[in-house]
């Protein structure tokens, strides 16, 4: 039995919803309600010590045999590993590599940057004068997830924060507009994770800064190659939505050293 | 042909290099002397831009990332497999390499860095330094450079590496709790990169590793220390961390 845990089809809970699109996966899908702290909670299965740690912060759940998965580049790398339908990892082990960099890049830099602006831009208006639920925080394993919940009932998002989160996204936009010299996908000819995990986050971009979004022709281009694929479509469309690109809950954390 | 640059086989620079000698690669080493700054000059910036160490080089081609030099040594020759065939262990091979690189790394390496590098850095000429500091190509490892060689960490950021550790390690001693390996029942690449990130940990600071708090990390760490390949790659560096390795397999290793 598969079962996805998710929230709104954007960032991190975006890519495992392409990916089962993709591949025409038969799966459960278990809407959470992050805003009411649901994962948390006992709509979930206990969490394992893999679920409680997970670096990604709030993110989608895959339960496959009671197994429980986290992280959503690599819940997807599973689902792809296990289940038949189009090959969305590269066979080439060049190929392999450059995927995998991307991935962390994404995880250390580009995530955190645009969570940071996301979370800044559309949770904390809508968390504004209100209080968590007691206790609820403390229970929150990793110090910096619940530090990004604070951070966002408080409104608290420092112009040094805010300029470096920028940076980062400027780096981050200037990389995908350098991989996509090569061909029509981050890696060349085929579409791969790469794209999906890179969409899933490039996606608010134009709304979070358009300025450094609005001068890349290559990176608009893509972004609108991949939002037309009937399997996007489809996962975008998941839980009816209304501008699902707003979505944001405290992620990734900023890489701390080096 | 397979071009390995790296320092001591320590941390990320030991990972390339331990996997190449898992696997039973062939491979030319280049020791590059990380704390001369060999990393930063021409002759280096040529091969890697970056200016990081390790680099791995496979006919012509830059492989990125030490993590994921190991998956590219295991995808493109024989030997012994780095990544277990079953899809689950890969993805927990996954999760913890991500914990490992992300989680404690930088914490172990931002107390080794200011315990260690820092200080043997620091008798530099102040001048020579400050050249080596221009040198750096990227912003990120020039602010690294410059807080590890001043001492500019602050109290609050080694308090929250070392509360990162502490609880880092008791998670790796639970995983460890019921299988011999980080993924399940097979030596992977997260054995592999997890131990060249930790094992100094029992001497640096042995609050968090040691064989009364976290048994099942220390055994780990062994088990690992004990394969031909580890004392192997040790024998590509100068020696400095060898040191490190004798006492951990002696078994005793709580004294700094």
């Amino acid at each position: 039995m598969l079962e996805l845990y998710h929230w709104a089809p954007n960032g991190p809970w975006l890519k495992p919803l392409i990916v089962l699109a993709e591949k025409a996966i038969p799966c459960t899908l278990k809407p959470v309600d992050v805003l009411a702290f649901e994962q948390y909670g006992p709509a979930l299965p206990p969490p394992t010590l893999e679920t409680r740690l997970n670096p990604e912060g709030e993110g989608p759940l895959l339960v496959h045999d009671g197994r429980q998965l986290t992280e959503s580049f690599f819940v997807s790398e599973y689902l792809d590993t296990v289940f038949d339908g189009p090959a969305l990892r590269p066979a080439a082990p060049i190929a392999f590599n450059r995927m995998l960099a991307w991935a962390r890049f994404s995880n250390e830099v580009f995530m955190p940057a645009a969570n940071t602006l996301g979370c800044r831009a559309y949770l904390a208006p809508l968390l504004a004068g209100q209080t968590p639920p007691a206790g609820v925080l403390d229970g929150i394993a990793l110090g910096f997830v619940a530090d990004g919940w604070r951070r966002a009932y408080a409104g608290d998002y420092p112009e040094a924060l805010v300029a470096e989160s920028r940076r980062k996204l400027g780096m981050a936009l200037t990389r995908i507009e350098g991989m996509l010299a090569d061909g029509p996908w981050l890696l060349g000819a085929d579409y791969t994770l790469a794209d999906i995990d890179a969409f899933a986050t490039a996606r608010a971009l134009p709304l979070l800064a358009p300025d450094l979004a609005g001068d890349k022709p290559r990176f608009a281009e893509w972004l609108g190659r991949v939002e037309a694929r009937p399997a996007v479509q489809a996962a975008l469309a998941t839980g009816g939505w209304d501008r699902p690109e707003t979505a944001f809950a405290p992620g990734p954390e900023h890489a701390r050293w080096g | 042909m397979l071009d390995i640059y790296h320092w001591e086989p320590n941390a990320n620079a030991g990972k390339p290099l331990l996997a190449a000698m898992e696997k039973g690669v062939p491979f030319e080493s280049h020791y590059v002397d990380m704390l001369a700054f060999d990393q930063h000059k021409p002759e280096y910036l040529a091969v890697n831009p970056a200016g990081t160490i390790p680099a791995m080089v496979h006919d012509g081609t830059l492989i990125f990332e030490s993590t994921y030099m190991i998956d590219y040594v295991d995808m493109a020759f024989d030997g012994p497999p780095l990544r277990p065939a079953e899809p689950y262990e890969l993805w927990r091979m996954r999760w913890w390499c991500r914990f490992f690189d992300q989680y404690v790394g930088p914490a172990t390496s931002q107390l080794g860095w200011s315990t260690f590098v820092g200080p043997m850095v620091r008798q530099r000429d102040q001048a020579e330094l400050k050249a080596a500091i221009e040198r750096i190509p990227t912003a990120e490892r020039r602010i690294a450079w410059t807080k590890a060689i001043y001492g500019q960490f602050s109290d609050e950021e080694l308090a929250e590496s070392r509360a990162r550790l502490m609880s880092g390690i008791k998670a790796i001693d639970e995983a460890l709790g019921d299988h011999d390996w980080i993924a399940g029942d097979h030596y992977s690449a997260a054995d592999l990169a997890g131990f060249m990130m930790l094992f100094g940990l029992p001497v640096m600071f042995p609050e968090a590793a040691s064989d009364e708090r976290t048994p099942a990390f220390m055994a780990w760490l062994r088990r690992v220390a004990g394969r031909e390949s580890v004392r192997g790659a040790l024998d590509k560096g100068s020696g400095r961390f060898a040191v490190r390795f004798r006492e951990l397999l002696a078994g005793g290793a709580t004294d700094a």
